[in-house]
């Protein structure tokens, strides 16, 4: 066997302007022999892209190679002078890179796009055939646009891009983070059916261990800049070794495994949504005749791809966009189709919602103290109450949005709406931005936080397995209607509408 | 192994610094300085080159170049800081009203700062001055005025993004509102977007308040001021060079100071 890809010994520092110096890759090793598919996994700053970037001879601004040689395709990559890496890319390695959207050149067509990688004088057919073997036809491609093909289409497009001139090596970055769990999937069938037909060496980087399972033979498990643990991926995945590998998998939200036990609500709804539709931009309907309560002490589950008016509804209930028609009452009556400005302060304070990004849920200029207490006028003592019930220190209340980690941004968003003490608390897509290990977190401190106050909550999330491992009650979601609804358990084990069977399905391939 | 642009960046970073902070000095500390009155005509010395009595020379008056240069800055600082701080003001004020109101406002308000855009900022200032004079106070409203609208722009459009953030959402869900949310959480990070904008406008408004005086019609003789000197001198150029060269170069390292150090915001 002769290796594709070797990392002898290598180490990468950042060094800031103030000579602060990060390790980001630490002795690393690795071997990939030609054919075959390895993985990367690994959480948000353990150096898996910056791994795969250097594998391409990328060394990103600010970032140092201190020892150790990498050699791609026999090639030194990091010493070797850039007109030889220039042709070595897409020949013999090429690199699909993570962000979607800024992958592709915006003013190009797909045509243009391979006329940049081939040549002016690069016929149709070998464009067509090229974007046949990824999955897609063709003929109807050519001549659009980036913003005119969705998100898996362009995924197949930049596929097709980097394998036309057949490289030995593919290298990709999160194939498939910015996509719907269906179409996710017919991705990676994508990629195993190319890999399998062209026998190219791939190395594919994710956080997502699930992606990694289906799709690769050998995986590397990294925390920190250092490679923790690697082997068969069945090895790794069953067996796991390292303390770190066996918290990963510990994480990952599973279909049967509940984290708080559901139970049946009787009381007075806290919330009753009736014919509720939206329309908004010319006539879609974003939402269309929804009809959900919420029971107090109730955890509802909402499911659904992206587009089917999931992230809508919350914002229709908590107010934030207004409705075309039906009605929303709480539990005394009170009109909340009525604009925000002109509600009570108590009818405000009922409702609140946490958002996905929390790089955005927090006014970058304001300490945590300062976030917490500017509208809800809560005291030191209040905001300390507060910051234990999301498990954070004392020492976060003269932070500021910059000197936290994501997790504990979302912690601060969701302190910030319990200071409000609301009784129904709308949670969008609130772990989607975190690793799999912060998730888990959050949503156990969410389970014993809505144990605690019993308020209820309605949380949207694009992952069934987590949703189900926490809610009492399922809506599923498509194209803005409710396809079905019913406790969590009967909507996991017998889903009726094909819709929900699909999506399960998924789910359960998804775990392993 | 390799040198990274980022210590070049340093290095210009602190000499940009240093320029700043010799402006900054000498305009402070001018009349402290043993240096000849700005208005001293010595008939006997009219135009002369470097000398011990006169490092650079003297103008057509006979006044000492070097003690002038030094002065003639603080004028036009003078004008430009308070000038571009009402420009400022208005621009912010503008521009974040206009991006909360929304609808008709929004439109008026816009059209408001289309309009300012759209004068011939010169020509207008040279009418204002032809009416009303040297009076400071005139010309640093109009100013003000004039340079507002850029800031007001991009105010706007920073307002708007930052209007649909989570953050700001959540404000509205917890009661605040309108100007609440404007001053809470809006306005103090659009200062960090518009800062640049402002110290830009600062840099046009010295310009712009030299090339009036250049044309007669800011500082007033004797007043040492750049433009007004190098108007004054340009007809003896070829006589003693310096008595121009000091003031364009005192503004144009002024200027390019100021311009650089945005740039690397």
């Amino acid at each position: 066997m002769n290796a594709i890809l070797q990392f002898d010994h290598v180490c990468v520092e950042a060094r800031d302007g103030n000579g602060a110096v990060t390790p980001i890759l630490d002795s690393v090793d690795i071997t990939v022999e030609a054919g075959e598919k390895f993985g990367i996994v690994g959480g948000s700053g353990s150096g898996k892209s910056t791994l795969l970037r250097i594998a391409a001879g990328v060394l990103s601004p600010g970032l140092h190679h201190t020892s150790g040689n990498v050699s791609t395709a026999g090639v030194s990559m990091l010493t070797v002078a850039p007109k030889v890496r220039q042709q070595m890319y897409g020949s013999s390695v090429a690199l699909v890179a993570q962000s979607l959207g800024e992958a592709l050149t915006s003013h190009l067509t797909v045509r243009a796009h391979f006329r940049d990688t081939l040549g002016r004088d690069v016929s149709d057919e070998t464009i067509l055939s090229s974007l046949d073997d990824a999955g897609l036809d063709g003929a109807k491609y050519l001549n659009r646009y980036p913003h005119q093909i969705s998100g898996g289409e362009r995924q197949r497009v930049l596929l097709a891009l980097a394998l036309v001139r057949s490289p030995s090596l593919l290298l990709l970055d999160e194939p498939t983070s910015a996509l719907d769990v269906g179409i996710a999937a017919d991705v990676l069938a994508t990629i195993v059916r190319l890999q399998e037909s062209r026998g190219f060496a791939l190395v594919c980087v994710s956080h997502d261990i699930g992606v990694i399972g289906r799709v690769c033979d050998r995986v590397a498990v990294m925390s920190r800049g250092r490679i923790v643990e690697h082997g068969a991926t069945s090895q790794v995945l069953t067996s796991p070794s390292d303390p770190y590998t066996r918290s990963l998998l510990a994480s990952i939200p599973r279909l049967n495994v509940r984290i708080r036990e559901p139970h049946a609500s009787e009381q007075q709804p806290v919330v009753v949504v009736r014919d509720l539709t939206v329309i908004r931009s010319g006539s879609s309907r974003a939402l269309d005749s929804i009809n959900v309560e919420v029971g107090k002490g109730e955890v509802v589950g909402v499911i659904g791809e992206s587009g089917s008016g999931k992230s809508t509804l919350l914002s229709v209930i908590c107010g934030l966009i207004p409705s075309t028609s039906g009605s929303i009452h709480n539990a005394n009556g009170f009109d909340l189709t009525t604009p925000l400005r002109d509600r009570p302060a108590a009818v405000l304070s009922e409702i609140q919602m946490v958002f996905q990004n929390p790089d955005d849920s927090l006014n970058p200029v304001r300490t945590v103290e300062q976030s917490l207490a500017r509208y809800t006028h809560a005291n030191r003592e209040e905001v300390l109450a507060a910051l234990d019930a999301v498990e954070l220190s004392e020492q976060f209340l003269t932070r500021r949005p910059s000197e936290m980690s994501g997790g504990e941004k979302q912690r601060v968003a969701i302190a910030r709406a319990l200071l409000a003490h609301p009784q129904l608390l709308l949670l969008d897509e609130v772990t989607s931005a975190l690793d799999v290990t912060v998730q888990a977190s959050v949503v156990k401190m969410l389970a014993s936080v809505q144990i605690a106050t019993g308020m209820s909550m309605v949380i949207v999330s694009h992952d069934i397995a987590l949703i189900a491992s926490f809610a009492d009650r399922l809506i599923v979601l498509r194209n803005g209607q409710v396809v079905e609804q019913g406790s969590a358990g009967d909507v996991i084990d017998s889903p009726s509408d094909p819709y929900t069977q699909h999506l399960v399905k998924l789910a359960k391939t998804n775990s392993f | 192994m390799n040198i990274s642009p980022q210590h070049r960046s340093t290095r210009i970073q602190i000499f940009v610094y240093c320029v700043l902070g010799f402006h900054a000095v000498v305009a402070l500390i001018a009349p402290f300085l043993p240096l000849m009155p700005t208005d001293k005509q010595d008939s006997g010395a009219m135009l002369q080159g470097f000398s011990s009595a006169h490092w650079l020379g003297t103008d057509a008056l006979g006044r000492d170049v070097l003690s002038r240069t030094l002065h003639g800055g603080r004028p036009s600082l003078a004008i430009a800081i308070l000038a571009t701080a009402l420009s400022a003001v208005i621009g912010i004020a503008l521009g974040s009203l206009a991006a909360l109101a929304g609808g008709w406002v929004d439109e008026a308000l816009s059209r408001l700062i289309d309009f300012l855009l759209a004068l011939p900022t010169l020509i207008l200032l040279l009418l204002i001055a032809s009416f009303f004079g040297h009076d400071p106070f005139i010309l640093i409203v109009t100013l003000g005025f004039m340079y507002a609208a850029p800031i007001a722009r991009v105010a706007r459009a920073s307002t708007q993004v930052l209007l649909a953030r989570d953050f700001v959402r959540v404000a509205r869900l917890q009661g605040g509102r309108g100007v609440n949310i404007l001053l809470g959480e809006v306005l103090p990070n659009v200062w960090r977007v518009v800062f640049t904008e402002i110290a830009m406008q600062f840099t046009w408004i010295i310009l712009a308040f030299s090339s009036l005086s250049f044309l007669g019609l800011g500082a007033s003789p004797p007043t040492p001021e750049w433009g007004l000197m190098i108007a004054e001198a340009r007809s003896y150029m070829t006589i003693n060079p310096t008595a121009v060269i000091a003031p364009i170069v005192m503004l144009a390292s002024l200027v390019l100071a100021v311009q650089a150090l945005v740039d690397r915001e």
